[in-house]
């Protein structure tokens, strides 16, 4: 055989060589897709099935330490916070906080505050089932809360609120250490529901400052996107379990917004909507 | 409770009675010396019988001690009436009940003089505490009735 024909031979075989390459490219590719489809399908699973432990702030199915328990009344924070809720204006702000606790199924209420229907993300978790006696209220036991705060004038810079930015603190007390503050690379989890209906000038609420994961800003950005499932994880616990009402630029503001459903605790369970009850402060206390 | 200013006695916050001010002013960059607490009525009569329980006696022997009066006072009742029965003369009466008189004269002497004090009397008078007794008789009562 001459060199041409073995040079002819060599470039079939490249080119056959090639096709076979390019043939199985495309089986690789598919096979790396279904792994990964996998390996996400398994961390799902894994997010889904992964035990929820029990919730680390209280009163967060019925928030019935809030407005003494009355459905559709509206009253200011110094006559509606009772345990285990607490409640404070920082140095300087002056301003008003309303809350009212409304049923997630009454579709009237909710209807006349905006807050109806649940979508997009609260209708998949909370499902308002008639139950077989045409009754409402099969399933559904949770209540929204209501929060309207307006800000007239802004903190004063003080220390523990430097720039004058948190303007009320709505907390659960007592706080204390877990074994230290945010020490630790297990993942802790925050989640909630919320929708604002109205917000002018800078005010926004932060969902759990420094337990656990804390939100980002809620306010103007959220007007009209109805109801949103905020969600994520931090390594570690911190100390406190306060939400502010907040100001970044230390100015006065208005804010309604509603919430459901919040949940802190241990694990992150990859944006899958959860929620439970509380055992007390199993977190902090350890139990003869 | 309330949180308030001193300065001015305007109420900043509300939290449960259990908070420790300190702790909660610190958390938030206050300065405790600033603010006083103002328990509600409620949360007084709470911490009230947490001391009553810290201090004197836990429930079960403030019970016990209920108890035992009642019973003393039944006790002398039911040995009164048997003697009423039976008496006929004034001596009779007194000879029934003698087994009681030294104790119980002594107690009334004392609470005379003020060295022995009834809780009713310390959180009113007697018409407040029977008032009180007529009150939840009925209500109970009421609860025994279809």
């Amino acid at each position: 055989m001459g060199l041409a024909e073995n040079v002819a031979d060599l470039t079939t075989a490249s080119q056959q060589l090639t096709q076979a390459v390019n043939d199985q490219l495309a089986n690789i590719n598919a096979a790396v897709a279904q792994a990964q489809a996998d390996v996400g399908q398994f961390v799902q699973d894994g997010a889904a099935n992964f035990p929820i432990t029990p919730n680390m702030v209280r009163d967060t199915k019925k928030f019935a330490g809030i407005c003494g328990g009355a459905l559709n009344t509206i009253q200011p924070w110094n006559t509606a916070l009772a345990s285990p809720w607490a409640g404070l204006w920082l140095t300087g702000a002056i301003g008003t906080l309303d809350f009212e606790v409304v049923f997630a199924g009454d579709e009237v209420r909710l209807g006349q505050l905006g807050l109806w229907p649940l979508d997009p993300d609260l209708t998949d978790f909370i499902q308002h089932l008639p139950n077989n006696l045409g009754q409402q209220d099969w399933g559904v036991d949770h209540h929204i809360l209501v929060m309207d705060c307006t800000v007239n004038t802004a903190a004063t810079p003080q220390p523990g609120n430097e720039s004058g930015q948190t303007q009320f603190s709505l907390t659960q007390a007592p706080d204390g250490e877990h074994h230290s503050w945010f020490r630790g690379h297990y993942r802790t989890q925050t989640s909630i529901f919320t929708n604002v209906l109205s917000a002018t000038g800078d005010l926004s609420l932060l969902w759990q400052v420094n337990r656990t994961w804390q939100t980002p800003l809620i306010g103007l950005a959220d007007v009209g996107l109805g109801w949103k499932h905020y969600h994520g994880f931090r390594e570690g616990l911190g100390g406190l379990r306060h939400n502010y009402f907040y100001s970044q630029t230390g100015t006065p503001g208005h804010l309604k917004i509603a919430i459901c459903a919040p949940y802190s605790g241990y694990g992150y369970h990859q944006g899958i909507p959860i929620w439970t009850g509380s055992v007390g402060e199993y977190d902090l206390n350890d139990y003869l | 409770m309330e949180i308030k200013r001193i300065s001015d006695d305007v109420t900043v916050g509300v939290a449960p009675a259990y908070v420790a001010l300190g702790k909660f002013a610190r958390e938030h960059g206050l300065n405790v010396a600033d603010y006083k607490t103002v328990l509600s009525a409620n949360e007084q009569k709470e911490a009230l019988r947490n001391d009553i329980f810290g201090d004197v006696a836990d429930l079960a022997s403030l019970v016990g001690t209920m108890a035992d009066g009642v019973a003393i006072a039944l006790h002398y009742l039911s040995v009164f009436t048997r003697a009423l029965g039976t008496a006929t003369t004034l001596d009779d009466l007194k000879s029934a009940v003698a087994p009681f008189a030294t104790e119980l004269t002594a107690l009334a002497d004392d609470v005379d003089a003020m060295t022995v004090e009834f809780p009713y009397q310390a959180k009113g008078d007697l018409t407040a505490a029977i008032t009180e007794i007529k009150d939840r008789s009925n209500r109970v009562a009421g609860k025994f009735k279809p």
